[in-house]
């Protein structure tokens, strides 16, 4: 789940990944105001036309994404659902490893009000702050 | 009462030996003052001080024609424009407590998001202040405060959570840039959602808030 550089070029392959299967992703704790996942918290980076990160549980387990953070004790782990995510308008999620991440994932689509708040509701805390 | 004390200071009896009052002391009687040297001075005492504002109030009303009203009748008059101290206390609150957001710093998260403008918290409680308002002016009514939240991309996000329904609007950094929202009901889910952009420049934006409280 590390942001991935522009040009980063990847030794593995791309895979479809079934709707059945999770998605691993950090929070920091300024977007969990209270110990509840804010809607902020869902958003593409570096830019808007970019992806939001996650890692694909085929590839990697909460911990480790956990500990790709700066400071890792800073983050929570939520997961994802990928087919609900799917379900989510304008939402797709491709595998996009990255040569220091073969787990990275990007769920694509115009983070709007409604995909955050959709998202907010699928997602579920596996390693709390 | 501290009025009368410096009345009676001022008009006290003077000493015998003072040599102001040598030849006046026999004409100094124990009754006050104003019984027999010269008229009463106005002296309003708290007692005395509601008649007092009485009779300007009956003066003005007949020289202007005018209806003055009291203090308490001020009080239902502003109830029926402004909404009640609780209600609008928890609003202004929260919106006093979201100012932290502004103290959030480029890469606040670890993850490169850029930090929160004051225009952009402006407009968010502008925006919440000014509906509060109409709202109340037009429906006698007022909607809970939200959470006042860290958004995308520098925008700021205002998130209402209750027991049957769910809103998001989000206020984007840019000024040019429109606020955008998203609610739906649970029972119904987002078969009847609502979710649109333009909320500020709609001249009654409060139909939102009136859902949000339905």
């Amino acid at each position: 789940m590390d942001l991935p550089m522009a040009d980063e070029v990847s030794s593995w392959a791309s895979e479809e990944i079934p709707n059945d299967d999770y998605l691993w992703m950090r929070v920091h704790k300024n977007d969990l105001p209270n110990g509840d996942i804010a809607p902020g918290a869902f958003k593409n980076r570096p830019t808007t036309k970019d992806g939001m990160s996650t890692d694909w549980e085929k590839y990697a387990t909460p911990q480790k994404t956990r500990n790709r953070g700066r400071i890792p004790t800073d983050n929570a782990v939520i997961r994802l659902r990928v087919g609900e995510v799917r379900e989510i308008p304008d939402q797709t999620v491709v595998h996009t490893p990255i040569t220091s991440n073969r787990a990275h994932t990007d769920v694509f689509g115009d983070k709007h009000p409604q995909a955050r708040v959709l998202l907010t509701r699928i997602c579920k805390i596996v390693i709390p702050l | 009462m501290l009025e009368r004390t410096a009345e009676k200071i001022e008009f006290a009896k003077p000493d015998r030996d003072s040599c102001a009052h040598k030849d006046r002391h026999g004409f100094w009687r124990d009754e006050p003052y104003y019984t027999w040297s010269q008229p009463r001075k106005t002296v309003w005492v708290s007692s005395s001080k509601e008649s007092y504002y009485d009779h300007l109030r009956s003066k003005a009303q007949k020289r202007f024609g005018c209806r003055v009203v009291n203090t308490t009748q001020q009080l239902k008059i502003a109830r029926l424009f402004l909404p009640s101290a609780s209600e609008i206390n928890s609003l202004r609150e929260a919106i006093d407590k979201s100012r932290s957001i502004l103290q959030l710093k480029d890469d606040w998260d670890d993850a490169g998001s850029v930090r929160y403008s004051e225009s952009t918290w402006n407009r968010a409680q502008f925006f919440l202040m000014s509906n509060a308002l109409r709202l109340w002016r037009s429906h006698r009514r007022c909607f809970a405060a939200p959470r006042i939240l860290p958004g995308p991309e520098g925008s700021i996000d205002l998130h209402w959570k209750t027991a049957d329904r769910e809103l998001l609007i989000n206020v984007p950094a840019r000024l040019e840039g429109s606020i955008s929202y998203y609610g739906d009901d649970k029972g119904e889910g987002t078969k009847n959602a609502i979710r649109g952009k333009n909320l500020e420049s709609s001249t009654d934006a409060e139909w939102i808030f009136l859902w949000l409280m339905k």
